[in-house]
C-alpha cells in the first residue's frame, strides 16, 4: 500500500502538468462560450452573492399535480426521463376511510386517476430545501458538496466520490445517485439559471403559480411577501435543519 | 542521535536499535511522500471561499440551461400568436409549459443549419392536456377546469375541437 | 408497502456496505484477544496470539476493498486523504484505518523479526531473498535486540487496543450520528457496533483456531478454547443487553419514530433480526454458558465452544445487515418501507461472499510466510532446526500458568504495563520503573 505513493504522485504531477497545458487554451473558449454572470465580467464571486439570500415558497392550494415541474426539471438538468430518481417530485395525498393515502408514481410527472377519496385531497411538490444547516454538508467526506454564500448547495461532481454518505443524511430524501455520472445529485435551484438571472425551470413552467422563487434579503421580493404575510412552515422542523423552502397551507401528514 | 546510537556496533540496549530505527525512518518516508502528494492532489481553488473546490462555482453557473427565461423570449418572433391569445384562462401560462424546453431553439436563430433552428415540438396527444385536465383524485375543481378524458371525447385529440391559445369553458371552448 | 420518497426506490448502501463493519469488526475483535495475551498477560490465550494477529490483518487487507468497490467514483477515493472535510463523521475514515494498519503491521513485523532473520538465513531461493527483504537489513537478533523487539510489541498493543476500538467504533458513529435515519440514529451505536465488533472477532477465533488446528492435525488447547470461551461468553452478554437496550427504549418512549421502527422489525426483518440476529445470540449465550460447566465431557464443551463460535459469526453477520440495510428500509416519510431486492451480481451476492473469501485465502498465504502455531505442531521440523524457537515454555493445560487474572489484576497489569513501556520509551520522569 505505501509503495503505492511514489507512484501516484508522479501520475499526478504528469497529469497536472497536462492538464494545465491543455486547460488553458481550452478553458478560455469555454468561458468565451458561455452567458452566464459570472463569466461576462461584470461580478465575481463572492460579490455576487451580496444582498442575496435565494428562497421558495410552495403554494399547496394552488398545485394541481400536472406534473410539468418534473418533466421541465428532468430536461433542464439533464436527469435522466426513465430512470426513478428525481430533483424535484410532487406528492399526492388522498384521505381515505382507512387514514391517508400517499402516492407519487415516476414522481409524479403523470398522475393516474385515482377516484376513491374523501373530502382532503391535494398535492405537495418536494424539492431539495437548501438547508440553513444541510446535514448533508456537514457529512460529505471531501468536501464535494457545499453551501454558497447565497444559500444554494452544490455538488462538485468533480470531487464527489460516490460515497453516497450525503444520500443517507438528507432527512428529505432529496439527494440520489446520478445514474450516468455515478456522482450525487440533487435540485440547486437551477443555480445556472439563477445566476443568469431566471427563475428555476420548475417555477418558470409551473401553468398553477404553485412555485414561487426569489430573494429572502430583499423585502419586496414575491417571496418574502408570502412568507411575511402568510402562515407558512417547512418540512420537519424537528430536525433543525431549518430548510429554506416554505409550504403554504402544509398539512400535518406530509412528512 | 537515533543514527548515532544505531550506528553502535553490538551490545546495544535500549529503544534506538537497527531495527526501530530502519522501520522508524520507512514511516518518516511514507509520511513525507503522503505529505508531498497531498500537495500535489489538492485542487489549487480548494478552500478558495469555504471547504471546497473555488472552480467549482464557476463549473455550476455554467452549465447550459433548456428552458429560456419566459415567454419574453418568445414573444421577440411570435408576437402575433401573442396577439391572438385571448380569453381568461391560458393567458398566464409559460409557452414552454406545453411547447417544451426551448433554449436550442432560440440560440439556433440565424444557425446555418435548419436542423437545430426548428420549431419547438409539441405533443399532439391528450396526455400533454390531460396532465392538468383530467380529472383524478387530489385535483380540485375549483381550482382548475377538468374532464374525464376518455367519456368527455372518446379519446380523441383535444386539439381537434379546442384551441388551447384561446381556451373558454362551456361550449365557447369550442374552436369557432 | 406504503409510500417511499420517489428518491428512495434504490438502497443506496447495500451489501458492501453490509461487509465493511462486519470485516472491520471481526479485525477489531480479532487484535482485541491478541493484546488480551500481549498487555493483559491472559498468558491462557498464548496459542492464538499470533494467528489472531495475522488474521487481524488478513481482513484488515481486505475491508477497505469492499468500500472501495461500493464507491460510485472508485478511483476518486484517496480524496478522503487529501481533502477530508472535518465535519463529516466518515472523512476520518481513511487516516484512522491507515494509523491502525501501521500499527499492526509494525506489531507483526517486530512480532517476527528473530523468525525472519532466521527464515532469511536458512530458507534458500526466492523465498529466503523474500524474507531477506522483509527483515529491512535489521539481522541482530541477540537478546538486547529482542528485548527492545519486545518492548515495541507491548506498546504498540497499548496503541492497538484504543485504536481498534476507535476504528470500530468509528464506524458505529458513522451510521449512529445520522438524524435522518430512525434506526440508525443513537448514541449507542458506537458502543452496540463496538461490543458486538469484539464478540466477533473472539468467536472468529474460536472457528479459525479450532479449523485449522483440525487441519493441521493437531490437538486444541483446551485452556485457550476455555478462555476464549470465557471472554466470548462476558462480551456477548454485554453486546446482547445494548442491542435489546436500544430497541427496549425505542419502544418504551414510543416516540414518532416508533411505529416505523416497529414495523422493520416485526414485519420487514423479523426473521433475520429476531431469528438471525438475536436468536443465534441467545443460543450462543446458553450453549458457552453450558460449555463451563466441568461435569460435561470436555469433548462436548469443545463442540458447544465451536458452534456458538460459528453461529455468532452470523449472527453479527446478520446484525451488520440489518442496522446497514434495515436502516434504509424505513422511508424517511415514515410511511413505509422500500424493498431490498438481492443483486446477484452488481454490488451483489457473488461478490459479497467473494469478498468474505478472500481474508481467508490472504491467511491461508500469510501463515505459510509467517507461521503463527504456537504449539510446535507443523513448525517442528523448522523449530528443530533452527533450536529454541519458542520463547517461553509452553504452558500445559494452563497448569504451568497462573490462576485466570480477576478483572482488578487485569487493570492494574494494564496500568504497569503502560507504566512500564512509556517509562521505557523515554519518560522515565513521570512513569517509575516498579
Amino acid at each position: 500500500m505505501n509503495k503505492k505513493v511514489p507512484r501516484r504522485q508522479f501520475i499526478t504531477g504528469a497529469c497536472k502538468l497536462l492538464a494545465a497545458g491543455l486547460a488553458a487554451p481550452l478553458g478560455s473558449l469555454v468561458v468565451q462560450g458561455n452567458r452566464s454572470l459570472a463569466a461576462s465580467g461584470e461580478k465575481s464571486w463572492p460579490e455576487i452573492w451580496d444582498g442575496k439570500q435565494w428562497g421558495f415558497v410552495v403554494d399547496t392550494h394552488k398545485c394541481i399535480g400536472c406534473g410539468r415541474c418534473v418533466k421541465a426539471c428532468k430536461q433542464e438538468n439533464k436527469v435522466p426521463m426513465d430512470d426513478e430518481v428525481y430533483r424535484t417530485w410532487v406528492e399526492r395525498y388522498v384521505e381515505t376511510s382507512d387514514g391517508v393515502s400517499i402516492d407519487s408514481p415516476n414522481g409524479g410527472l403523470n398522475f393516474p386517476p385515482l377516484e376513491e377519496g374523501g373530502e382532503k385531497q391535494f398535492f405537495a411538490p418536494k424539492l431539495c430545501n437548501q438547508c440553513e444547516k444541510p446535514p448533508c454538508v456537514q457529512v460529505c467526506p471531501v468536501g464535494a458538496t457545499y453551501r454558497t454564500g447565497d444559500g444554494v448547495i452544490l455538488v462538485d461532481e468533480k470531487r464527489c466520490v460516490g460515497c453516497r454518505y450525503c444520500i443517507q443524511a438528507c432527512p428529505y430524501g432529496a439527494r440520489f445517485l446520478h445514474p450516468e455520472t455515478h456522482v450525487a445529485d440533487k435540485c440547486t435551484w437551477c443555480y445556472h439559471r439563477v445566476l443568469r438571472g431566471m427563475k428555476p425551470a420548475c417555477v418558470t413552467v409551473c401553468p398553477a403559480g404553485a412555485r414561487k422563487f426569489g430573494n429572502l434579503g430583499d423585502h419586496n421580493s414575491e417571496v418574502a411577501e408570502i412568507i411575511e404575510t402568510n402562515r407558512v412552515r417547512g418540512l420537519k422542523p424537528e430536525k433543525g435543519t431549518k430548510p429554506r423552502v416554505f409550504y403554504v397551507g402544509l398539512d400535518e401528514v406530509v412528512m | 542521535m537515533a543514527d548515532r546510537m544505531a550506528d553502535k556496533k553490538e551490545g546495544v540496549t535500549g529503544f534506538f536499535q537497527k531495527a526501530t530505527v530502519r522501520v522508524g525512518s520507512l514511516l518518516a518516508v511514507v509520511l513525507i511522500l503522503f505529505a508531498v502528494g497531498r500537495a500535489f492532489a489538492v485542487p489549487d481553488s480548494f478552500g478558495e471561499y469555504g471547504r471546497y473546490r473555488g472552480n467549482n462555482l464557476q463549473e455550476n453557473a455554467d452549465k447550459e440551461v433548456s428552458f429560456t427565461k419566459g415567454n419574453e423570449v418568445c414573444r421577440d418572433c411570435h408576437n402575433t400568436v401573442f396577439q391572438a391569445l385571448t380569453g381568461e384562462y391560458h393567458n398566464s401560462l409559460n409557452c414552454e409549459s406545453c411547447h417544451g424546453p426551448a433554449a436550442a431553439h432560440v440560440a439556433a436563430i440565424g444557425a446555418e443549419t435548419d436542423e437545430t433552428a426548428k420549431p419547438v415540438e409539441i405533443e399532439e396527444t391528450v396526455e400533454l392536456c390531460s396532465a392538468c385536465h383530467a380529472e383524478t383524485a387530489g385535483r380540485s375543481k375549483e381550482v382548475i377546469a377538468t374532464v374525464q378524458p376518455v367519456k368527455h371525447s372518446g379519446g380523441i385529440d383535444c386539439i381537434r375541437c379546442h384551441n388551447p391559445h384561446q381556451p373558454r369553458t362551456g361550449l365557447g371552448g369550442m374552436r369557432q | 408497502m406504503g409510500f417511499v420518497y420517489p428518491n428512495e426506490v434504490e438502497i443506496n448502501w447495500g451489501l458492501f456496505i453490509v461487509l465493511y463493519p462486519y470485516l472491520t469488526g471481526l479485525v477489531a475483535g480479532a487484535f482485541i484477544v491478541s493484546s488480551l495475551y500481549h498487555v493483559f498477560g491472559v498468558s491462557k490465550l498464548k496459542p492464538v496470539s499470533r494467528l489472531a494477529l495475522i488474521s487481524a490483518l488478513a481482513l484488515l487487507l481486505v475491508a477497505p476493498l469492499a468500500l472501495i468497490s461500493h464507491l460510485g467514483q472508485p478511483l476518486r477515493a484517496l480524496n478522503l486523504m487529501w481533502t477530508p472535510n472535518p465535519t463529516s463523521a466518515m472523512a476520518g475514515f481513511g487516516y484512522i484505518y491507515s494509523f491502525y494498519l501501521i500499527i499492526v503491521l509494525l506489531e507483526i513485523w517486530f512480532m517476527y523479526r528473530k523468525d525472519l532473520v532466521e527464515f532469511a538465513a536458512t530458507r534458500e531461493g526466492w523465498t529466503g531473498k523474500l524474507y531477506n527483504i522483509l527483515t529491512l537489513g535489521a539481522k541482530d537478533i541477540s537478546p538486547a535486540a529482542l528485548h527492545t523487539d519486545h518492548k515495541v510489541v507491548s506498546a504498540l498493543a497499548i496503541i492497538g487496543i484504543p485504536s481498534a476500538a476507535f476504528l470500530h467504533g468509528y464506524v458505529g458513529f458513522i451510521f449512529g450520528a445520522i438524524k435522518a435515519n430512525s434506526w440508525w440514529s443513537t448514541p449507542l451505536m458506537p458502543v452496540i457496533f463496538l461490543l458486538s465488533a469484539i464478540v466477533s472477532g473472539v468467536a472468529l477465533l474460536i472457528v479459525v483456531y479450532a479449523v485449522t488446528c483440525w487441519l493441521r492435525k493437531v490437538k486444541i488447547d483446551f485452556d485457550c478454547l476455555m478462555t476464549m470461551n470465557k471472554y466470548l461468553l462476558i462480551f456477548l452478554i454485554l453486546a446482547f443487553v445494548l442491542e435489546i437496550l436500544e430497541v427496549i427504549h425505542m419502544a418504551y418512549e414510543a416516540e414518532e419514530e416508533w411505529p416505523a421502527v416497529k414495523g422493520l422489525i416485526t414485519q420487514v426483518i423479523p426473521f433475520s433480526y429476531f431469528v438471525v440476529q438475536l436468536g443465534q445470540m441467545v443460543m450462543a449465550m446458553f450453549l458457552l454458558f453450558m460449555a463451563t460447566f466441568k461435569r460435561i465431557p470436555a469433548k462436548i464443551r469443545q463442540i458447544m465452544t465451536i458452534v456458538s463460535g460459528a453461529s455468532i459469526l452470523t449472527s453479527v453477520l446478520a446484525m451488520r445487515f440489518n442496522v446497514v440495510v434495515g436502516g434504509q428500509l424505513i422511508s424517511k416519510s415514515s410511511s413505509g418501507y422500500t424493498r431490498f431486492h438481492w443483486p446477484l451480481w452488481h454490488e451483489g451476492v457473488i461478490p459479497t461472499i467473494g469478498f468474505l473469501i478472500l481474508p481467508f485465502v490472504i491467511l491461508f498465504v500469510l501463515v505459510r510466510v509467517l507461521p503463527p502455531w504456537m504449539d510446535g505442531g507443523a513448525a517442528v521440523s523448522v523449530t528443530k532446526r533452527r533450536g529454541a524457537f519458542v520463547p517461553k515454555p509452553v504452558p500445559v493445560r494452563g497448569k504451568l500458568s497462573p490462576a485466570e487474572p480477576t478483572g482488578g489484576e487485569l487493570w492494574e497489569r494494564f496500568v504497569v504495563a503502560v507504566g512500564r513501556n512509556l517509562s521505557r520509551l523515554g519518560l522515565r520522569g513521570v512513569w517509575r520503573e516498579e
